[in-house]
């Protein structure tokens, strides 16, 4: 009887002490975020879309079509083209497969001229699989219009 | 420590091979640039020793139960092909819960027919190990209780591990493919978009 | 009348709410007793050992962050790193090795978040979940601002990390540790003072020492059965050789014991990142390696240990830009098949409360 008593008194206490919990966590702050009617804000730093940003001096994309971020690229998602001759050479296609994209940031390190950026944005979803694949037009206008002040760009420690 | 080990197993097992010590490190050598290693046999960087695949067993019992060795936790069993030279090569990775040392053995085997004891009733941990090997790189591990695949399924054709397997769809995998493509078409999703 | 009895074979999974991913455990039952236990693995095989043979020492940093583990790819990294590195004979800076600790000690922390979180779903004790993920948000947002990555970070390289810390960063970690130590202390308010999570875990699934030993069970689930192991204090990598901490180890070797281990796991993960913190020295945080890397030949067998326990690479490298071959020693593949010893003898009701407390990731078994 008098072990009973003590293992209800304990199954009571141990109930408690979890509510206890509860109720600290019920008038403490709030965690959610009403997320598709409330955007989130990522770091600057995020790992989001790619995008290829436009030179302001020059107008024309900051790319020199190495290919070094096309070799680099372990799901091999990028596709470069370029045509024309020295001074003239001039970028053709740059196809990058978001679906396929692992988002490693291999290509923003390898880049030598910082023309391959992440922009901190994340909704990617379509209905068509098409629709992943980003040509250059759209990976200019993924762009941020002014630099990214303290991003990735900005902030890469290549060796 | 461990180096001193591999000697310690040669005195006894005078058939016993050690892996060649590393040769030292010039300081400041360049990282990266071949050429000047490629002569060179490769470095083993841990200590370990080949063992002939019929005194496997009788090594492995004395490495486990006799007293400098004690090695009674059995890390990984694996295999690494060697098409240039007609050879699958078996690793084993034992260590020593007590007195912390490792060693890796490496027993030689043909690659048309690999062919090793199992070692899984000295170390049951060896079981699984012993599976992935042979579904993997086809080593066959003679008195295994449950030699299964347990990686791909039982009726994959092939071990993939091999450097000359070749990757081939099913042909069930394609036709359900097509099927899916088309069904997935006939929704008409992308004009919503 | 003799009433005549029958083994039941009932499979869990491969699409079963409990079991953590896709396995299938073909469980063979004599009533409600467990006679055997036989899991079917495979499910989520990739091929990451074949894939990284095609692919350079570089692009194979992304592939093990993903193709393994992945809720502790950082673990994951460092795992190949390390073969990388003791191949290669590259240097890594001491502000590198130190950041490297950091992040695998958060890294850790979150993974074990989850896993008792996920544990106490299994049990029955639906809030744990929502309190550790909410501390768990809290790491995935400080490894966001830090490498731009919630849980595939790409992070670490050959010979260092990639970028260095963004301002501030050490602070908003060290507010956090504060924290997060009294959180811990609410997990234990809600866990162990609580009667009916004790009778479901303590002294079930038991594992004694020397079965521990032989069936190769490793990390927290070999030192809650007395195995005072950890590659951390043993074979001291990164910064771990100059930085105090205690390894925890029971003696039970039950599920309770396994908790218990990881509970005061987290309590030391958060002592090791605050001293890292405050010894992080200043200085380079990448040494110099080329993209294409080329190692000379030669192989090494690199352990760690990862939340799960002790992450091994095997490393053969033929002087090419790629590795010859990779083994990946994965640590719950071992404790998989340590889980069949554990739980011979027990009830069906007890197989999820002894799978939990193993803490599997069915990607890191099957790679």
């Amino acid at each position: 009887m008098e072990a009973l008593a003590t293992r209800a008194w304990e199954a009571v206490a141990g109930l408690y002490a979890g509510l206890r919990v509860t109720f600290r966590a019920l008038v403490g702050r709030k965690n959610t975020v009403m997320y598709p009617l409330q955007k989130v804000n990522v770091a600057p730093r995020w790992h989001g879309l790619l995008a290829l940003p436009v030179d302001p001096e020059t107008g024309s994309d900051k790319c020199i079509i190495c290919f070094q971020c096309e070799r680099v690229c372990p799901d091999r998602c990028i596709h470069i083209e370029a045509g024309g001759k020295g001074k003239d050479r001039l970028l053709t296609r740059f196809d990058i497969e978001m679906d396929k994209c692992c988002y490693c940031g291999l290509c923003v390190e390898v880049c030598p001229t910082e023309a391959i950026v992440f922009v901190p944005h994340y909704e990617t979803s379509t209905y068509n699989r098409a629709n992943l694949v980003y040509d250059l037009d759209d990976l200019r206008r993924a762009a941020p219009k002014e630099p990214i002040a303290h991003g990735v760009v900005a902030m890469r420690g290549r060796p | 420590m461990s180096w001193a080990l591999v000697e310690r197993l040669r005195e006894r097992f005078p058939e016993v091979e050690p892996f060649p010590r590393e040769a030292p490190h010039e300081a400041g050598a360049p990282v990266g640039r071949p050429g000047r290693h490629e002569a060179r046999g490769p470095t083993y960087h841990t200590p370990g020793a080949f063992v002939p695949a019929a005194r496997l067993l009788e090594v492995a019992r004395v490495l486990r139960d006799e007293a400098p060795f004690g090695l009674d936790y059995c890390s990984f069993v694996t295999g690494v092909d060697r098409p240039e030279q007609d050879l699958v090569e078996v690793v084993y990775h034992l260590f020593s819960m007590d007195e912390r040392h490792e060693l890796l053995l490496k027993v030689r085997v043909p690659r048309r027919d690999p062919r090793v004891p199992s070692v899984s009733a000295l170390w049951p941990a060896a079981n699984w190990h012993e599976r992935e090997a042979y579904d993997l790189l086809g080593v066959v591990f003679e008195g295994h209780p449950d030699l299964r695949r347990i990686m791909m399924t039982d009726d994959w054709e092939g071990h993939p591990l091999r450097k000359d397997y070749v990757y081939q769809e099913p042909r069930w995998l394609v036709d359900l493919g097509a099927q899916r493509q088309r069904e997935i078409e006939g929704l008409r999703l992308g004009d919503r978009a | 009348m003799a009433l005549r009895t029958e083994e039941l074979m009932l499979n869990m999974g491969p699409q079963h709410p409990s079991t953590h991913g896709v396995l299938r455990l073909v469980v063979t039952l004599d009533g409600e007793n467990i006679v055997d236990v036989v899991p079917d693995i495979g499910y989520l095989h990739s091929s990451v050992e074949k894939m990284m043979e095609y692919r350079t020492y570089l692009q194979n940093v992304a592939l093990a962050d993903r193709g393994m583990d992945y809720l502790t790819a950082l673990a994951n990294e460092e795992g190949y790193l390390l073969a990388v590195e003791r191949v290669g004979r590259i240097e890594v800076p001491p502000r590198a090795r130190y950041l490297r600790t950091i992040m695998l000690e958060l890294q850790r922390l979150s993974s074990h978040l989850v896993w008792l979180g996920t544990w106490g779903i299994d049990l029955g004790a639906t809030t744990v979940f929502l309190y550790c993920f909410r501390e768990r948000e809290r790491i995935l947002d400080l490894f966001e601002q830090a490498t731009g990555g919630r849980l595939h970070h790409v992070y670490f390289r050959p010979g260092g990390v990639y970028e260095d810390l963004p301002d501030g960063w050490t602070d908003r970690v060290l507010a956090f540790c504060d924290e997060f130590l009294g959180r811990v202390d609410e997990y234990h308010e809600l866990l162990t003072g609580n009667p009916i999570f004790l009778a479901r875990v303590q002294g079930v699934g038991v594992l004694p020492r020397d079965r521990a030993i032989a069936m190769g069970a490793c990390g927290p689930v070999a030192r809650a059965s007395g195995v005072d192991f950890d590659v951390r204090k043993a074979f001291p990598y990164e910064a771990y050789g100059e930085l105090a901490f205690d390894v925890p180890v029971f003696q039970e070797g039950d599920c309770f014991a396994r908790y218990r281990v990881r509970m005061e796991e987290m309590r030391q993960s958060v002592r090791i990142i605050q001293q890292a913190i405050a010894k992080l020295p200043d200085g380079e945080i990448r040494s110099k390696v080329q993209v294409n890397v080329k190692l000379p030949r030669g192989e090494a067998y690199a352990r760690t240990e990862s939340p799960r326990g002790d992450l091994g690479v095997y490393l053969v490298s033929e002087g090419e830009d790629a590795p010859y071959r990779v083994k990946i020693r994965a640590p719950s593949f071992s404790n998989l098949f340590a889980l069949t010893e554990m739980m011979r003898g027990w009830k069906v009701a007890d197989v999820i409360a002894i799978l939990g407390s193993v803490d599997i990731v069915l990607s890191d078994v099957d790679r």
